[in-house]
């Protein structure tokens, strides 16, 4: 997976900013650490989308989606695609480690560590989006539990639908905490019209303006 | 075919063949399970389909049946509307009624949710969780217990203790692996083996996962480690997605072909995972009935392990790292008195990068509770590295706690000759499957002479071998005395490690330091010695693995003992000291404040060395580092400068910190103390980040942290507070589920230490949240922390 080193800047704050020489350098040294750390694993499956007195739910044992935002998210498919990814837990470790001696390059680790679980998921979302063209949909983007309205509380359900514990290690704990740190789980609308190309993640999010992650911030 | 009762089979386990069942979710999902489903319900459910499985199973040549339980854990059955109890009661009884009179094995998988440090779950916890299992399979009538696909070492060493202690069922172990060769967690077939192959299993192995084929080299790896039966249950392949369909992609014929290669690898327990039916039992049994078990010759190797790491004693010396021992040492003891660990995780990390193989964790000072400080030291030192441990203690109660909470196999240091301590270590030895330590001493003290320090190394070895410890698992400390005291006896140790290496074959072990006690230049004699006692044969040294002496001698060691092949390691230390040298002789001439901008952290510490000869601590303090600390902190408002350099140049001002307070206290003067503080992330929260900027901040700016970590129960954070008389409580939290965990904090808080505020961080926060959660101040960075800090003592007092 290819990890852009623009976004582990503006996981760190600078926006679209270069950073100061020895943060760019430690970048670029900890987006060659990292790759020895992570064991990217991944698993998806295909749920057919039942709707049912206003609610919306996954074709799994207790698997309802609850909230505005996801149900407008998956407004017009009867079909989904559920995914979950991790970077295992090593990566973890080693920033735990590092932050016990460096506490600057840690955090560095740690969002390269975070840019780099997100672009395993964004090529999951690019395969899974040229399939179901192949199969005559179109894909919306991902949407993971904790964008916009959708609550965290789903995240025993999903991992448990996909039997993310056994196939790749990924649990979460009863505060819906995901272990291995570095793991993401996400909804894949699939519709039979294109759906919007980029979702308006920043300006719908509960923070807005105040985010020092905001993707807009200059 | 003849039926196994349980006392056959415990005669017959590795010597002949034993047949588990095959798969029981694929079966379930043939029969209509539904995804995210649990399993378990069909035992109430459908009774028929599972009695028709286990009856197909039974037919098929299985000799033990495996209840329908994977997931009967409180955990996963949260939302069941069936109890732990209800499931396993009925499990066992539908398996012993369909099972045509084989034996029934209790199936316990994994809790489903991470162990500590990886998750947030402690390991007594785990323990109770597959307590309360194993209660009831026993009460239910099961013969043995098997738990299975399990990826945490930790997680099955949890789970063992538990079938073990509350049963007497033989208990069969398998792991599954990845097709990198290790578990999820990270830990290999081979150290797998060492580890689990102590508790005292029936037959451990692999199972899941992968097909046959993969887990080849797997089982070949376990059996060469350990002489304990090897038990192997593939999945039918690999699986492939079709239509939202697993399948799996080799045929009952292929598997059975296969499974005779893991029989030649030395597996003797088979069976089936994932994808497999009946017919693949049939096959299978088919296919081996007329081999034998092929008996592997194991490596008798003196091993000692982490979770992920298997380091072997014996040819190369392995350097056991001594620096975390607080005797002698007043900085440490203060910090353990203080609570404060990370001087002990400091402490790791130098060692472990200067060379330590092994880490010698002693935290025995009389004024704290030493059975406490040592599980919090070893959680510590696990939480971030992969290094395995020697437990040094002299209290049974203490290394018996630390056993337990060890993930891997580790050193006990240690017993001795005398009756008192070969009773009460050597059975936690064998018990937790630990090596040990012996000291060449007894009741009348350290023998002068070699000859007599071989008796007692004999006595040692015996008693350890008539508990069951094997051989390998005991190693010798011969003991040195100080060459100013008893200078002949200093030999005697030498001689001693060949004569008993040479009558017992077992590897040893040296403390080195104790022989220049009293002299000048200890450096150059614990050098010396070292090279004496290696060329006599010592196997492991326990050194400081910082003293630039006892690295060469290693160094050189190695190179004419032959173990530096072509001197590789040798010539590539020269050139790294090359370097080393030519960065320290750069002269900086940069001022302090400079520095602590840029965020050089590799040259404050001699720039404050220097200004120290001309200048006062204090004066450096608060004309240097605070209005350097302070023209960052502005520059970060600006948003001139960003979080990592805010961080780099706060680290930067630690370490001049830390000098000046070293020197103050060398002047006899009490430390510099802005006021007290305790930081924490709160109960149920694993980040800490943001926790540790905000304490390096508040440390710069003069005041002492004790930090107490993340995941800390409100308990915890209200006794620390009392017990050490502290106003000020820093709490942090990431998510918005564990806001409640700080809310109940402070409601505690305020309940049992009134006069005691408190302060609040993290992403979640927002300054009404922080109100209604009744926090006193809410802090939206580490900066704001600092001057909440400021205020809250310069009120308190005027």
């Amino acid at each position: 997976m290819k990890i852009d080193k623009q976004e582990v800047r503006r996981y760190l704050g600078y926006g679209k900013r270069i950073a100061d020489a020895k943060t760019e350098k430690t970048i670029d040294i900890c987006m060659l650490e990292a790759k020895r750390h992570m064991h990217p694993r991944e698993i998806h499956k295909t749920f057919n989308l039942l709707r049912d007195d206003g609610s919306l739910r996954a074709d799994a044992e207790n698997l309802e989606f609850k909230g505005d935002s996801i149900r407008s998210h998956l407004s017009e498919s009867n079909l989904c695609m559920i995914m979950a990814a991790t970077l295992g837990p090593e990566i973890d470790q080693t920033i735990r480690y590092i932050s016990k001696t460096n506490l600057s390059e840690a955090m560095i680790m740690d969002a390269v560590a975070t840019t780099a679980i997100e672009a395993f998921c964004d090529e999951i979302e690019s395969s899974v989006s040229s399939e179901a063209r192949r199969d005559g949909f179109y894909a919306t983007r991902r949407f993971s539990p904790g964008y916009g309205d959708f609550p965290l509380s789903v995240q025993p359900h999903i991992l448990r639908a996909l039997d993310t514990p056994r196939k790749i290690g990924l649990s979460s704990t009863e505060n819906f905490i995901m272990i291995p740190r570095k793991s993401v789980t996400a909804i894949i609308g699939f519709q039979a019209f294109p759906a919007p190309l980029t979702q308006p993640y920043c300006k719908t999010c509960t923070p807005g303006l105040s985010c020092p992650y905001r993707k807009d911030d200059d | 075919m003849i039926r196994l009762n349980i006392n056959k089979l415990k005669r017959k386990i590795g010597k002949e063949f034993v047949f588990f069942d095959g798969a029981m979710g694929t079966m379930l999902q043939k029969a209509g399970l539904p995804a995210g489903g649990l399993p378990e319900d069909y035992n109430f459910t459908h009774p028929e389909i599972i009695t028709n499985i286990h009856r197909q199973y039974s037919e098929a040549g299985a000799d033990i049946i495996t209840t329908n339980t994977f997931g009967a854990n409180e955990i996963k059955l949260e939302d069941s509307i069936y109890s732990v109890e209800d499931v396993i009661g009925q499990a066992v009884a539908l398996a012993k009624s369909s099972s045509n009179g084989k034996l029934v094995a209790l199936d316990i998988g994994p809790i489903g949710q991470l162990l500590e440090p990886i998750g947030d779950l402690g390991f007594e916890r785990a323990y109770e969780i597959f307590k309360r299992q194993v209660v009831v399979g026993v009460e239910a009538g099961a013969d043995v217990i098997l738990i299975e696909t399990v990826s945490d070492l930790h997680e099955m060493k949890a789970a063992i203790f538990a079938a073990r202690e509350n049963s007497s069922l033989p208990i069969f172990a398998t792991m599954t692996f990845q097709n990198d060769g290790r578990t999820l967690t990270g830990t290999d077939p081979e150290t797998m083996a060492h580890v689990i192959g102590r508790l005292g299993v029936a037959a451990l192995g692999v199972n899941c996962s992968l097909g046959p084929s993969e887990l080849l080299p797997i089982v070949a790896s376990m059996s060469r480690a350990t002489d304990v039966p090897i038990m192997v249950q593939p999945n039918a392949g690999l699986p492939k997605i079709t239509g939202g369909i697993t399948s799996y992609d080799i045929s009952a014929d292929d598997f059975a072909k296969k499974t005779a290669d893991l029989v030649n690898a030395g597996a003797t327990v088979l069976g089936g995972c994932c994808g497999s039916t009946p017919e693949f039992i049939i096959k299978m049994r088919k296919m081996i009935s007329n081999m034998h078990p092929v008996s592997v010759e194991t490596m008798k190797s003196t091993v000692v392990c982490s979770s992920t790491k298997t380091v072997h004693i014996g040819g190369d010396p392995v350097l056991i790292g001594e620096r975390i021992n607080p005797t002698g040492k007043k900085f440490f003891k203060e910090e353990l008195k203080r609570g404060s660990f990370d001087h002990i995780v400091t402490e790791a990390i130098l060692q472990k990068e200067a060379g330590a193989s092994i880490l010698d964790v002693n935290v025995g000072i009389r004024e704290i509770d030493e059975k406490l400080a040592m599980v919090k030291a070893i959680k510590e030192i696990q939480d971030i590295m992969d290094t395995p441990i020697q437990i040094d203690s002299t209290k049974p109660a203490v290394l018996e706690a630390a056993l337990r909470i060890i993930n891997g196999k580790p050193i006990i240091n240690s017993v001795s000759g005398e009756e008192k301590s070969l009773c009460a270590i050597l059975p936690l030895a064998k018990k937790y499957g630990a090596c040990i330590l012996g000291l060449t001493l007894d009741e009348n003290g350290i023998p002068k002479t070699a000859e007599e320090r071989l008796k007692v190394a004999g006595k040692i070895i015996r008693r350890a071998l008539d508990q069951g410890i094997p051989k390998e698992d005991i190693l010798i400390d011969c003991l040195v005395l100080t060459a100013s005291a008893q200078q002949k006896e200093v030999v005697e140790t030498i001689k001693a490690i060949t004569l008993i290496k040479n009558k017992y074959g077992v590897k040893t072990v040296l403390g080195i330091s104790n022989v220049s006690f009293g002299l000048p230049e200890r450096n150059l004699l614990n050098g010396t010695f070292l090279a004496m006692a290696l060329s006599a044969g010592l196997d492991a040294p326990i050194v400081d693995p910082l003293c630039e002496n006892i690295q060469n001698v290693i160094k050189t060691y190695r190179v004419l003992a032959g173990k530096d092949e072509n001197s590789a390691d040798y010539l590539g230390s020269f050139n790294d000291t090359h370097r080393t040298d030519s960065r320290s002789s750069e002269k900086y001439k940069k001022t302090l404040k400079e520095i602590v901008v840029d965020g050089q952290k590799g040259i404050v510490k001699n720039k404050t060395l220097e200004m120290l000869k001309t200048m006062d601590a204090m004066e450096i303090v608060n004309e240097h580092l605070i209005p350097a600390l302070d023209l960052v902190g502005e520059q970060y408002e600006k948003r001139k400068l960003f979080l990592p350099q805010l961080i780099r140049s706060a680290e930067t001002v630690k370490s001049s910190f830390e000098i000046l307070q070293e020197h103050i206290s060398k002047d006899g003067k009490p430390r510099l103390n802005k006021g007290n503080i305790i930081l924490a992330t709160v109960n149920g929260d694993v980040h800490d980040i943001g926790k540790n900027i905000v304490k390096t901040l508040l440390q710069n700016y003069g005041f002492e942290i004790l930090d107490l970590g993340k995941n800390v129960p409100p308990q915890t954070i209200v006794d620390e507070a009392l017990k050490n008389d502290i106003k000020l409580v820093g709490l942090s939290a990431l998510m918005t589920t564990t806001v409640d965990a700080m809310s109940e904090t402070i409601e505690l808080l305020h309940s049992r230490h009134p006069s005691c505020r408190t302060f609040v961080g993290g992403a979640v926060l927002s300054p009404e949240l922080a109100n209604q959660i009744r926090a006193d101040y809410y802090g939206k960075d580490a900066r704001a922390a600092v001057s909440i800090a400021q205020n809250f003592f310069k009120e308190t007092l005027t």
